[in-house]
């Protein structure tokens, strides 16, 4: 694996060319590139098998592999029951895989491919009314040492504070990945990928805040940041994805 | 007796000022109501303004050229119930049409079923709903028909549930197959992981036991994602050797000398030979 993907790939070689090869789990991601051509073969997703793509573009230019969030919100469940005591705080990690552009440098980017394609689920109190998201394959944790960075994979702090008096049973934590940065955390193990902490506030039986910190938590160690936000954070969003439900 | 020029021209001058009314109401209305309506609730707002302030101004010229408009909305009375019986069933499409534009059971590009047609919506018309079916056909359905009928909108929701029926053998252990599609569903990455997957019992049928696999899919890719899990379904249970019941009858054989119309006393000790 090339540990340092997120570095700009600078087209090498007599004739311009160049063939790098990126492997994450189970995913695997090859890029070709001629002065004229970018070849990528992706990883397998959705159960089909890996798509070959070829895309034209400007000689010379420099490529780069970007790293950036998922599309929609993933969404969490704690590894076992939490609750979070009447007027009482938590906090939990959530580990989520990340998405990988190419991209001519400074541009956006002209393809992505997730490093580990999670199973897509539905946030919202009925089937009628939500959206789509990823289920995170990995549970929600409260302690971080029960949590293995792998890599490919990013680590969220979620805080979540109840300001009613009495008990908050969490089934289910969403995370709201596009509206959140990547920051490389040079940590006590290495280099871990983080995002923006996320505090999530209960203030009524139906009210829940999201407010999206500046950066990883402390704890993590010194941050880069490597990646923006895809949507411009707001100071507060509203979750869905926090409660119990019932269907059918 | 001839209008004189003066109401001639004034008779002109309603005329106009009632069609410039008209044109500059209707355009009032369609603004108002592009931003509260779909496009085709707010053209026919707008032509409804429009045709009611025309028909004052030209009442209203004909008053001034000296018409006697009670004759005239006699006749037009008149008209009206010769063409009301001549065009029953387009005044009711008409009709079931505007009640069927505000009512908004669908939209264009859902995808509905009216009884046993089911396409997209291409056009929504005064009197008629046109549906482009899969197999790439025209069909027309008929207002009035669209408002008599049921309507299932299959592309309303984001999401759809597929139930898979199947029906295996008595001597499969339910649970253990229950466990096993369970586990299939969740690590099948197109199945949404939430609304949960779900097995239920339905029947105990002549041939085996009857049980539906429920599974949730985004709405965009339905139709191939239900053919892929079924797909996947079947291929799985093959592996684990769980067969599908088969439509089976038992029969018994007996000497030809026992009475049709009577029970054999030996019945049930005659040879029993199953055909599936």
């Amino acid at each position: 694996m090339n540990d340092a993907w997120y570095q700009p790939l600078k087209v090498t070689g007599p004739d311009g060319s160049l063939q790098e090869q990126w492997t994450w789990g189970a995913s695997q991601l090859t890029v070709r590139a001629t002065d004229q051509t970018v070849e990528v073969e992706g990883p397998a997703v959705d159960g089909k098998p890996p798509a070959t793509m070829r895309y034209l573009r400007a000689p010379g230019e420099e490529l780069e592999l970007t790293a950036r969030t998922a599309d929609r919100s993933i969404v969490a469940r704690p590894a076992t029951q939490l609750v979070v005591l009447a007027e009482g705080t938590a906090i939990i990690y959530v580990s989520s895989p990340l998405w990988v552009g190419i991209a001519e440098r400074g541009t956006p980017p002209f393809a992505e491919f997730p490093t580990h394609l999670p199973k897509q689920t539905w946030l919202g109190a009925t089937p009628q009314a939500g959206q789509l998201a990823y289920a995170s394959r990995t549970r929600a944790r409260a302690d971080l040492n029960n949590i293995t960075a792998e890599s490919g994979r990013m680590l969220t702090q979620v805080e979540l504070v109840n300001h009613l008096d009495e008990p908050w049973a969490i089934e289910r934590v969403e995370v709201p990945m596009p509206h959140l940065a990547i920051h490389l955390c040079e940590g006590p193990d290495g280099k871990v990928l983080w995002t923006n902490s996320v505090r999530v506030e209960r203030s009524g039986d139906t009210e829940v805040d999201a407010h999206v910190a500046d950066g990883p938590p402390a704890s993590a160690g010194p941050a880069q940041r490597l990646a923006e936000p895809r949507v411009p954070t707001t100071p507060r969003l509203n979750l869905l994805a926090l409660g119990r439900w019932g269907w059918l | 007796m001839a209008p004189a020029g003066a109401d001639l021209l004034q008779a002109s001058l309603q005329l106009a000022l009632g069609l410039a009314l008209a044109w500059g109401v209707s355009g009032l209305a369609r603004r108002i109501a592009t931003d509260r309506f779909t496009p085709a609730q707010a053209e026919v707002t707008a032509r409804l303004f429009f045709w009611a302030f025309a028909a004052l101004g030209v009442a209203s010229g004909m008053a001034e050229l000296g018409f006697d408009l009670s004759f005239l909305m006699g006749a037009a009375g008149l008209l009206t119930v010769a063409l009301g019986f001549a065009s029953q069933t387009s005044a009711s499409n008409l009709i079931s049409g505007l009640f069927l534009l505000f009512e908004r059971p669908f939209s264009l590009r859902d995808v509905i079923q009216v009884n046993t047609t089911t396409g997209e919506v291409v056009s929504i018309d005064l009197l008629s709903v046109r549906l482009r079916t899969f197999d790439n056909r025209l069909v027309r359905v008929p207002n009035e028909t669209l408002l008599k009928s049921d309507i299932t909108n299959l592309s309303h929701f984001p999401i759809r549930r597929f139930d898979l029926v199947l029906r295996v053998p008595f001597a499969i252990d339910l649970d253990d197959l229950k466990r096993h599609i369970l586990e299939l569903a969740d690590a099948t990455p197109f199945v949404l992981d939430e609304p949960r997957p779900m097995l239920q019992f339905l029947a105990f049928t002549d041939s085996g036991v009857e049980l539906q696999v429920s599974t949730w899919f985004p709405r965009e890719t339905f139709v191939e994602q239900r053919t892929r899990f079924a797909l996947t379904v079947h291929r799985s249970l093959g592996e684990a050797n769980v067969p599908f019941a088969l439509p089976s009858r038992v029969l018994h054989s007996m000497p030809s000398s026992i009475a049709p119309w009577g029970p054999s006393p030996d019945l049930g000790k005659d040879k029993i030979k199953r055909q599936e």
